[in-house]
């Protein structure tokens, strides 16, 4: 943990996360409240709704583990296994944003329905296994 | 494989990190880089009146593995250095990592949030804003902005 109160710089690097974290809460919280307002969905706003959601639950992991210590390793193997799941997502999701982009601008009818889907599936098991590993 | 504190062969460590953390982001950054170098490619056969009329600025498309890598590039740098060497890693450092990595949702929510038409679908989007292309663009081109509009995609 890059902020153990222990070293020179611990309180600082304490607080920074503290105030990164709540930002960063805040907006991915307007971001999926964005998202689910606006109806119909259509594939790329289910894709931002997807980061925005993986975001929001790293960021309560942040939150999670400025408040563990040494004899709290049940918080800390949840923390653990959380983080690892959404970071992963996070970027997964990021991933499929570009490859929905660079489909849609190259194939005509394509299919986004199917391809949402498929990432979907794709996306929970290389997490799933990121995070056993 | 964890973790685990008792790890002390620095090569299994940093294989360790690589595997579960670096890995994947490197995997992601290229793809999504990648993604849209070929994106912005596709986006030439448009004319240069059509994308003006659109608003378009296809080269706003590179903010998307830009804001990636500003994220996660502190975090991978972090990983190499606390499992190449045995020391700590410079505080400047690790603030870099504690404000760029941890604002995730803040800098997604800024670069994806911001794009206000995503949230357009096409019963409300700028689709038929596509009619005041000039007559002189080709079929491919109207073809092209149909299925991005259609993805959700009308604002680069």
């Amino acid at each position: 943990m890059v902020w153990n109160p222990g070293l020179k710089d611990g309180p600082l690097l304490y607080n920074l996360n503290l105030i990164a974290t709540s930002i960063s809460l805040i907006c991915s919280l307007a971001m999926c409240y964005l998202c689910f307002k606006t109806t119909p969905k259509n594939t790329a706003l289910k894709l931002i709704l997807a980061i925005a959601i993986s975001d929001f639950i790293y960021t309560i992991c942040n939150f999670m583990s400025a408040f563990e210590d040494e004899k709290r390793d049940l918080l800390c193997i949840t923390d653990a296994i959380i983080r690892e799941f959404t970071y992963t997502q996070s970027v997964f999701w990021v991933t499929c944003t570009a490859i929905l982009c660079y489909k849609a601008s190259k194939t005509h009818n394509f299919n986004q329905e199917a391809f949402f889907k498929k990432a979907v599936i794709i996306g929970l098991a290389i997490s799933t296994i990121i995070t056993i590993l | 494989m964890t973790y685990a504190p008792e790890v002390t062969d620095w090569n299994t460590k940093l294989l360790i990190l690589m595997l579960v953390e670096d890995i994947p982001i490197i995997i992601g950054l290229i793809i999504t880089l990648a993604g849209y170098i070929l994106a912005i490619r596709n986006f030439r056969i448009l004319t240069k009146e059509f994308m003006n009329n659109m608003q378009i600025s296809t080269y706003r498309l590179l903010w998307y593995p830009a804001i990636l890598f500003l994220t996660f590039s502190p975090c991978l740098i972090d990983n190499l250095i606390q499992s190449y060497r045995d020391v700590e890693t410079p505080t400047g450092f690790e603030i870099a990592h504690l404000l760029l990595t941890h604002s995730i949702g803040f800098n997604n929510a800024i670069l994806y949030g911001m794009q206000r038409r995503w949230y357009q679908t096409k019963q409300n989007s700028s689709y038929n804003s596509t009619h005041v292309i000039d007559k002189q663009n080709n079929e491919s081109s109207d073809s092209l902005m149909h299925d991005l509009v259609e993805a959700g995609f009308e604002d680069f």
